[in-house]
């Protein structure tokens, strides 16, 4: 696999793995950080478990489902996590950001249909207006 | 001006104030604008008074793994602060480890913060008035102790207050509260609003509110409304043009060093600890405008050590510390001279520094005070549309008053916009949980993460706590850290008063969640360092940020250590001002409180600085 | 006051006064966007000093937008901002000269000393001796300044025409009040009679383009000093906004198609709904203005809202890679309201 190819696989398994899609990913700025710092710290994990979703019905993707191994299962988790907190997760429990910028680009903020703590605001009195226009469009 | 850490030695001052926070500014201010010339001792950094230096301790924010009050404002050995995260367990000593050394038997799990602007920097902005009860509460309930001075009496000042830190709150939400609170004196001048209209009132703040209409809780009999009434908050909002401060209307006051920034909150939802824009008060807005009477001089990096007395009760100078780089060698130790000095640091730093000065009264330290905060949380059959806005913007201020008070503690109860963050660190804590525990992922995964984060409850009790002798800061002169700073030796307990008002707490909060029809969610495990059990349940409690007492004030030398006026008793020149004079916490987070109560001592010190002038003359 | 005026060749009748008005209006709106996608384009974390001194900009713009329709209501005019003929589509072309004496151009751009040198032109000045007191109906203005005293002209002639009660018709309860605008130094000015339009007026030209010390009511820099600042940070004659001198590195700075269109996205669907949604929004917003200026202030507090919303979707298209290292932009185009699902 070339690298070009590897990178667009990663985007494709984050897409099936974090429920965003590929324009919401790439809208963090961090897709190629990203790619690069896990390429850098699991080069043979990412690259094992690359090749294994490869062959892997994006419908049927499930973490349940045992097609990977304990090892590729946690290395999925992990990226899962970095895309939706900007975190790396050493375990379950210990992490750090990768960056102020992760720590604002993280998904779960989309996800929760808010705004990270301290950057983007949403404007006086959004929080009293259940709906507005950005929920709509996001739903 | 602001300097760092130059010798003022052969400067006059008419007054020199120990801490730049929010008591010590708006004593500066006042006295700027009267003309005296004015010294503030900041113990940490001030660069933050530059708006691009400000944004610098957002990044510290941003980066930070746990976003605690301390986060954007880092430590400084030369002045060391406590940290929220010191606290780890219910062992005393193994909470001791930071700049507090905790004696227990129950940890306090507050913090400040020592840089320029102090704990107004990370505080939430609630501003609440205390009620008139709040100060005859040994008269009235047998408990505690009683202040030297009435609530009408301070009113005028709570107004002036409420001017200078710029409330964005609605006057006829306050009165309607007062009649459920059963306030017989004028709480709020008849013709008297807020500087801003209220802050506009959160999703969840209008569904609790339609939820608990007519809803009332019954306690020995007597029955107790649950309203949901909006918070009066150091926040910019709308102005409100029916408002005049001595003629003028209200003009918002915006970042420090950029005009163009923070006039009208925005959510940014960082509150605590930090406000990007800061629409949310903090010290540095009066000390900037201290400035600008010319009479101010501040000089940061300068941790003063101790107060110089004469044999006559007259302080004379203080002794300071002024360091140039994080070295514990680099520092110089200079003096300052005035005519009248005032302590306006922490209440653990104005306690600290009188107890080593060796100021004469036993009482220095003691009747150190929190709110205890003990946090509940639930699920709601609907979504919320939280996680947006300021941290809270209204709560149940209901059971604030009430015969109860005799037997246990009362508490308000605040209502976060924000989800489980304090309870449990949503919205973070809930992915973690659904990918490592539940094997989520993909679109199930986020809807999951949305479906759970937006349905989060969480409702905070902020108990009262009586002021008691045996709670209390001393010091060790053998007890120093390696830059040879005394530390602060902490002696803590809550009583059964304040414990059997937990429980009522917590009925509460299991009635409320019931009329909610939402699903209790809060369990307290044993390895939280506020772990308590009564009566066979357990509770854990965690601090306000809320230090009070230790030079509480009083009617005389025998009963306290600052008159009503903030000056120590027995010393012709020395006031020891801010939270620290408090001799009831009430149910008010106190800032607007100690802010009514500085703008009071600015107006005596003027005046009995006038009086010297008018001696002299006579004299000449 | 009292000066004693002529009628300007451009503005011969109230209702020529009241489509010049509706111009500075979709000027003032023109100068927005180029102004914000300039300020997207600036990588995080980089060129924070730049970014404020935009933004600072951007929100006096939009009071001056305010003021502006303030006029309009005061003389019993009907600001327009619902249209699609009245809204600014980039290369924006502005009834001004540059130096090079060619009418200017706006564009929607990158972050660089060209977009730089552009706004610089747009918030230019003509020293007071230069303005023309009457420029000829088929020539254009030599700045934005020469072009409101013209205006100026207009209002007072008019005023002293046919009396200020009959002149200053409009429904006062149109008007936005300082309530309704926040932010920034400067507040709105409710617009009742000729002082207080020569006073809004005065504060637009002040703010805007003020190249020397004078100063009428407004402290701080003019959004000509400020945007002069970040092309020359060391220069003696920068007025300093932050007290500082400031840094500003030019490569830290995302590339993007100059005037990018909507449809240049059709073959990319995921990023067309994005850009399309930001449209959609951008419309709405516009419309709301139109509703807020048209006798319900009150829904400018909505507009708030939607413009964080815009902020926000429009630093995520930022991001989205395109070919060559450019990057994806709004395209801040108007989309008529049944075009909008």
């Amino acid at each position: 696999m070339s690298r070009v190819n590897t990178y667009d696989l990663f985007l494709k398994l984050s897409e099936t793995i974090t429920g965003f899609t590929r324009v919401d990913l790439l809208s963090t700025g961090l897709d190629v950080h990203y790619y690069e710092f896990i390429n850098a710290k699991e080069p043979k994990t990412l690259k094992e478990l690359l090749k294994k979703y490869y062959f892997v019905p994006c419908s049927d993707f499930s973490l349940d489902k045992s097609y990977f191994s304990e090892e590729l299962n946690f290395l999925i988790k992990q990226i899962i996590l970095l895309w939706y907190t900007g975190r790396w997760y050493i375990n379950s429990v210990n992490y750090y950001y990768l960056s102020s910028e992760s720590y604002k680009q993280g998904l779960i903020w989309k996800a929760i249909n808010a705004h990270p703590f301290g950057a983007n605001p949403t404007g006086y009195g959004s929080w009293g207006k259940s709906i507005y226009l950005e929920d709509i469009n996001d739903k | 001006m602001i300097n760092e850490c130059i010798d003022v030695s052969e400067k006059e001052f008419d007054v020199v104030i120990v801490g730049g926070g929010i008591a010590g500014s708006l004593i500066a201010k006042q006295l700027g604008i009267y003309g005296k010339k004015v010294l503030i001792l900041e113990a940490g950094e001030s660069k933050h008074m530059k708006y691009l230096d400000y944004q610098r301790n957002l990044d510290l924010y941003y980066s930070a793994s746990v976003k605690s009050p301390n986060s954007p404002f880092s430590s400084n050995s030369h002045a060391p602060q406590p940290d929220e995260l010191d606290v780890i367990s219910k062992i005393p000593y193994m909470n001791s480890k930071g700049y507090f050394i905790q004696m227990g038997p129950t940890p306090y799990r507050s913090d400040y913060t020592r840089h320029l602007g102090g704990a107004t920097l990370h505080w939430l902005g609630t501003c609440l008035r205390m009620i008139p009860d709040d100060f005859k509460t040994k008269t009235k309930f047998g408990v505690g102790l009683d202040w030297p001075l009435t609530y009408e009496e301070l009113r005028p000042y709570y107004e002036q207050a409420e001017y200078e830190i710029g409330i964005s709150g609605e006057v006829n939400d306050q009165r309607e509260l007062g009649q459920l609170l059963n306030i017989k004196e004028e709480w709020f001048g008849k013709e008297y609003v807020f500087p801003m209209h209220k802050i506009p009132e959160s999703n969840i703040d209008k569904y609790l509110s339609k939820q608990l209409e007519g809803k009332s809780i019954t306690f020995q009999g007597h029955q107790y409304s649950l309203k949901v009434t909006s918070t009066p908050q150091a926040r910019n909002g709308i102005p409100n043009m029916k408002y005049r401060y001595r003629g003028e209307p209200y003009k918002p006051v915006g970042a420090v060093g950029n005009d163009f920034q923070g006039k009208r909150c925005v959510g940014y939802s960082s509150c605590v600890p930090i406000c990007p824009i800061q629409a949310k008060y903090s010290a540095l807005k009066t000390l900037d405008s201290a400035l600008k009477s010319g009479n101010v001089t501040i000089v940061s990096k300068a941790v003063v050590t101790e107060i110089k007395v004469d044999g006559f009760g007259k302080v004379e100078k203080v002794v300071y510390k002024a360091y140039t780089s994080n070295n514990p060698n680099d520092f110089s130790l200079y003096t300052a001279v005035g005519k009248i000095f005032v302590l306006a640091a922490n209440p653990v730093e104005n306690s600290k520094l009188m107890l080593k000065s060796l100021i004469k009264n036993d009482l220095i330290g003691k009747y150190l005070m929190d709110h205890p905060f003990l946090l509940t949380w639930g699920l709601s059959p609907q979504l919320l549309g939280i996680f947006k806005g300021p941290g809270s913007t209204s709560g149940i201020e209901s059971l604030r008053n009430g015969k109860f008070r005799e037997h246990r503690s009362a508490f308000r109860i605040e209502i976060g916009n924000l989800g489980w963050l304090w309870s449990n660190g949503a919205p973070y804590s809930i992915i973690n949980s659904l990918v490592f525990e539940k094997n989520n992922s993909g679109k199930k995964l986020r809807e999951s993460t949305y479906d759970m984060n937006q349905r989060q409850i969480q409702l905070g009790f902020m108990l009262e706590q009586p002021a008691e002798a045996t709670n209390r800061i001393t010091i060790d002169r053998r007890e120093k850290d390696s830059f040879g700073n005394l530390r602060p030796i902490i002696n803590y307990k809550l009583s059964e008063y304040t414990i059997k008002g937990m429980e009522a707490a917590k009925q509460t909060a299991s009635t409320l969640y019931s009329y909610l029809g939402a699903k209790e969610c809060t369990s307290y495990t044993d390895d939280d360092p506020g772990f308590i059990q009564y009566n066979n349940n357990s509770y854990a409690f965690s601090g306000a940020g809320h230090f009070m007492g230790g030079h509480v004030m009083g009617t005389s030398i025998h009963n306290s250590v600052v008159d009503k006026y903030q000056k120590v008793w027995g010393y012709k020149n020395l006031f020891a001002v801010g939270c620290g004079s408090l001799p009831t916490t009430g149910t008010a987070n106190p800032t607007l409180t100690l802010a009514a109560l500085a703008l009071m001592s600015a107006k005596w010190i003027n005046n009995s600085l006038e009086k010297e002038k008018i001696t002299i003359g006579v004299d000449k | 006051m009292s000066k004693i005026v002529s009628l300007p060749p451009k503005i011969q009748s109230i209702d020529e006064l009241k489509n010049y008005l509706n111009l500075a209006l979709e000027i003032e709106l023109s100068t927005i966007p180029p102004y914000l996608v300039s300020m997207y384009t600036l990588e995080p974390d980089t060129n924070k000093e730049s970014l404020e001194i935009i933004r600072t900009v951007v929100v006096e713009e939009m009071l001056h937008m305010l003021l502006v329709a303030n006029i309009i209501n005061a003389i019993g005019g009907t600001p327009v901002l619902n249209n699609k003929e009245n809204i600014p589509k980039y290369p924006y072309e502005v009834p001004i000269k540059t130096k090079k004496n060619e009418l200017l151009k706006i564009n929607l751009q990158s972050f660089s000393r060209e977009a730089i040198e552009t706004f610089l032109e747009i918030e230019k000045n003509t020293p007071l001796d230069e303005i023309r007191e009457s420029v000829p109906r088929d020539e254009p203005f030599n700045s934005i300044a020469e072009f409101y005293s013209t205006i100026l002209d207009a209002l007072i002639y008019f005023n002293n025409h046919i009396g200020e009660g009959n002149f200053f018709c409009g429904d006062p309860t149109k008007q936005i009040h300082p309530e309704y605008y926040y932010n920034s130094g400067g507040t709105s000015i409710i617009v009742t009679d000729l002082e207080s339009a020569i006073n809004a007026i005065n504060l637009i030209i002040d703010q805007g383009h003020r190249e020397d010390e004078s100063s009428f009511c407004h402290e701080g820099p003019s959004h000509y000093q400020r945007f002069f600042e970040i092309l020359n940070t060391n220069s003696e004659d920068s007025k300093s906004f932050f007290g500082d001198r400031i840094t500003v590195k030019w490569d830290k700075v995302y590339k993007i198609y100059t005037n990018p269109k909507h449809i240049n996205y059709k073959n990319h669907e995921e990023l067309e709904k994005k850009s399309k949604e930001f449209n959609i929004l951008y419309s709405n917003l516009l419309d709301l203005i139109h509703i807020a200026i048209n006798g319900k202030p009150e829904v400018f507090n909505e507009c708030n809202i939607i413009m964080f919303s815009l902020r926000n979707k429009a630093t995520e298209l930022m991001k989205i890679p395109l070919e060559d290292n450019f990057r994806a932009a709004p395209t801040f185009e108007y989309i008529e309201e049944s075009n909008r699902k």
